[in-house]
């Protein structure tokens, strides 16, 4: 027992002083590059839109450093451009990514692409917890699958292909 | 093993520091990690979509959002990833690498102790066994199947959760050391056929096949059928080495034969789940005095049928119901010494079945407060035994007896302020046959210290109702079993304090100091007078201890490591006792790491347990160790694993318990297992 626990000791030690401690790419830019591609299987109101793709997201959520990656990366002509959804700016954001803990905004105004970062907790997802979202990416058996909301799409006056239509979970 | 060396207080101490240096690096190192640093982000956002969907995730337990910081319990959660990894093929396998649990073999069952109880010719009543939230502890035994005899193949399984301590405050009898959910897997995870092969030493065969689809209405579909099968090795008794009785050596008297079967199908707010084991096993032991040598065999079949619904039918109001029906049949065939030693073949067996209806509902309408309330009615339709000497034919048993359960309970988790969380529960059992009225509370203060530190508070009770099996099971013969309809339920009191603390990155560190004391314990011991087995209310026990754990990732490196030390007595008439069976220190290692070739991973685990003691003599402490090969793609769509159980081949081995001659029963010797999985 006692080599045993010098051993487990020095598994413990050896990781810590170790420490580079990269983050885990536990789904983050998985779930970034779900969304990279959602904006680009997505028709806004304003179709001829030629500036910037307003991303807006919480700087301390979990997505943030994956999204950022991304900047500049062309959709469909338009640069991706990440900015804290707290920034005045925000009014024009053409998606919100919200953490799976975050409220959605009581109202999404119209040409507003919504996702949210779904729930996984003890139980199951609910049904309920898409509402406010028009994409809901859930963690499901260890894959990223992603539902759809198209009422909260219309809502928007967001068309979404027919593909990611083809591809989504659950379509509400 | 238990000797205080000066080694292993130095080994102690290092793990000690180390958590501490854990948690004083861990906020500044994770600050600037960047996942975007290799690019990783940009080349995954050039494939498309139909090519992500089909990538694995790696996802540490402590992700979930409903954070576990709430909890009223240390909850310790192992995904279908975990299942993988190490390769565990039993719920035994799981839960013996959760911080504070051991698990015992008899070679029939496997058994599950936690602070320091297991007390032996109990099948598993101490803790409840949940399969999606449907309680399938049998009616007799109250036994949580979690060997080969589980009802449930691990691959189907999604996610275990465990919540160690006192649960009667939500689930009523039996929650008395843990409540055990177990998750199975949706047919969208599945998402059409899959198959497994998978061969091993020991004659070891397994066969699966299983169908998931799910519709974009929410409609969901999951079929899944296996088989497994076990030869055995021969096994030596040195308490039967005589020319009569082969040396001691029970040859192909080990084997093992399983059958499991899953259809699950929800649509909506409404899951049908029915699922069925059928477990034949070898005893090779000679228990209960059987003859050395025959073949004696076990048989379990399991079936557990469900209608549950789930659904948010306001946006403050959450509603939950569910009806279940579960079946549950025993048979043992022995062969036993008649009065002039000739071998007669005896049949014990048991038949029960039992019915459940819940409903609760979870309000959040009042703000800072989540209530639930509940009500159960249950209906034990069937808790019969029988027993009988086939040839000649002679009954000995048969007893048929039938109960109802009512509860009623609430819970309600109160947020006094942004750092301090309140969750009190309490429930009301009222049981027939034995007659019981109990209030079961639980109280749980859990203060936020910082961002990344929480400290909990924990103080509950819970019951068990003593078990038909140990009220009613009476066998005549000098090495029978006297009846004792006149058992009280069994009691614990707990209390706990949990401190744990978040890592930055990913992972947290756990400490727990807790104190149970039972009262009424229920055991089986040998009556003075008659010489047979018989269960009483023999004494009060106190346990208290301490744990420690962690887990987190080192890059693309898991570590989940545990220490535990605890002192289990017996604190009645007998007076400070040790208890036997009940391991002073257990030490475990899970470690997973990408194998950098054929996208394979590699998990090993480390598992060591004190030394035991017995009526007589004792269990020595041992260290066993499993290294498990997994998700190598040799080919599209097919994934190999390759594992090593008690892969140094220790010899160890554990308490037998009255109802054997053996002091202490060998355990598996290094099994080796391949495994094959494919999908269409």
């Amino acid at each position: 027992m006692a080599r045993a626990l010098t051993l487990l000791a020095l598994l413990t030690g050896f990781g810590l002083a170790g420490s580079t401690c990269r983050a885990q790419v536990d789904g983050v830019d998985l779930k970034a590059a779900y969304i990279f591609n959602f904006a680009m299987f997505t028709t806004w109101p304003d179709a001829g839109a030629k500036g910037p793709l307003v991303v807006c997201a919480q700087p301390d959520g979990p997505l943030w450093p994956s999204l950022q990656a991304l900047n500049g990366r062309p959709v469909n002509g338009r640069p991706w451009s990440v900015t804290d959804v707290a920034h005045p700016k925000a009014a024009h954001c053409d998606i919100v990514v919200l953490a799976r803990t975050a409220q959605p905004p009581a109202l999404p105004a119209a040409g507003m692409l919504v996702v949210r970062d779904g729930v996984v907790r003890v139980g199951d997802m609910r049904v309920g917890d898409m509402r406010g979202a028009a994409i809901t990416l859930v963690e499901d058996d260890e894959h990223i699958r992603f539902d759809i909301d198209t009422q909260e799409a219309a809502r928007c006056g967001l068309r979404f292909s027919s593909r990611l239509l083809r591809l989504a979970r659950n379509v509400l | 093993m238990c000797k205080r060396n000066p080694g292993q207080a130095s080994a102690l101490s290092v793990i000690a520091s180390s958590l501490l240096l854990a948690c004083a690096q861990a906020a500044p190192a994770g600050m600037n990690a960047s996942p975007a640093d290799d690019g990783t982000v940009d080349r995954l956002s050039t494939l498309p979509l139909e090519e992500l969907m089909q990538m694995r995730v790696v996802t540490a337990a402590s992700r979930f959002a409903q954070p576990i910081s709430d909890a009223p319990s240390s909850v310790v959660v192992l995904t279908a990833a975990d299942i993988r990894d190490f390769g565990w093929h039993t719920l035994a396998d799981a839960l013996a690498t959760l911080p504070g649990l051991y698990v015992t073999n008899d070679r029939n069952y496997a058994y599950v102790g936690a602070r320091g109880f297991l007390r032996p010719g109990d099948y598993n009543s101490r803790f409840l066994l949940l399969i999606d939230g449907m309680r399938v502890n049998d009616a007799v035994y109250d036994q949580a199947l979690v060997g080969t005899e589980g009802l449930l193949d691990m691959d189907m399984v999604k996610r275990i959760e465990f919540v160690p301590g006192p649960g009667s405050a939500v689930y009523g009898s039996n929650a008395l050391f843990g409540v055990i959910n177990v998750v199975t897997r949706d047919g969208s995870g599945l998402s059409g056929v899959q198959g497994t092969f998978a061969g091993g030493t020991q004659g070891e065969r397994k066969a699966r096949t299983s169908y998931g689809w799910h519709g974009q209405n929410g409609a969901d579909v999951l079929l899944s059928a296996s088989a497994f099968t076990r030869t055995g090795r021969d096994l030596y008794f040195p308490e039967f080495d005589a020319p009569a009785t082969d040396g001691g050596i029970a040859r192909r008297m080990d084997w093992d034969r399983a059958q499991n079967f899953l259809v699950k199908a929800s649509f909506g707010a409404m899951t049908l789940s029915a699922s069925h084991v059928a477990r034949t096993k070898g005893v090779p032991t000679a228990s209960f005095q059987a003859l050395f040598g025959a073949p004696d065999r076990t048989r379990d079949t399991q079936t557990s049928i469900g209608l549950a619904y789930n659904a948010q039918v306001a946006p403050a109001l959450a509603l939950a119901a569910q009806l279940h029906t579960g079946q549950d049949d025993y048979v043992g065939t022995g062969w036993y010494p008649d009065g002039t030693g000739a071998p007669t073949l005896n049949i014990d067996g048991a038949h029960a079945r039992w019915y459940d209806a819940g409903v609760s509902a979870t309000l959040t309408a009042l703000p800072r407060h989540k209530i639930v309330v509940g009500a159960e009615l249950g209906w034990d339709a069937h808790r019969d035994q029988y027993n009988y000497d086939a040839q000649p034919y002679v009954l000995q048993l048969d007893d048929h007896h039938s109960a109802t359960r009512r509860a009623v309970f609430a819970e309600d988790e109160i947020h006094l302020a942004d750092a301090v969380l309140v969750n009190a529960g309490l429930r009301y059992d009222d049981h027939s046959d034995p007659n019981v009225h109990r209030f079961s509370p639980r109280v749980a203060v859990v203060l936020k210290a910082t961002a990344a530190d929480t400290v909990k508070l924990i103080g509950g009770s819970a019951f068990r109702t003593p078990n038909a099996y140990e009220m009613y099971y009476a066998t005549q013969g000098l090495d029978g079993q006297l009846a004792n309809p006149n058992l009280r339920p069994e009691r614990v009191t707990t209390h706990e304090l949990v401190l744990e603390h978040l890592l930055a990155g990913s992972g947290h560190a756990t400490l727990s100091l807790f104190r149970y004391a039972v009262d009424d314990l229920i055991s089986q011991q040998r009556d003075a007078r008659t010489g047979k087995l018989v269960f009483r209310n023999i004494d009060r026990a106190d346990a208290r201890g301490i744990e420690a754990a962690l887990d987190r990732d080192f890059g693309a490196l898991r570590l989940r490591a545990s220490y535990a030390w605890q002192l289990a007595r017996s604190t009645g008439s007998m007076g400070g006792t040790p208890m036997i069976d009940s391991p002073r220190q257990l030490a475990k290692a899970n470690l997973t790491a990408p194998l950098g070739w054929r996208d394979g991973r590699l998990g090993a685990e480390l598992q060591c347990s004190g030394r035991r003691l017995a009526d007589q003599g004792a269990a020595g402490g041992y260290c066993v160790a499993n290294v498990t090969v997994s998700a190598l793609r040799l080919l599209p769509r097919t994934e190999l694993a390759l594992s090593a159980y008690n892969a140094f081949d220790k010899r160890y081995a554990d308490i037998a318990g009255p109802a054997f001659v053996q002091a202490a029963l060998p355990r598996e010797g290094r099994t080796l297992v391949a495994k094959l999985d494919w999908r269409f």
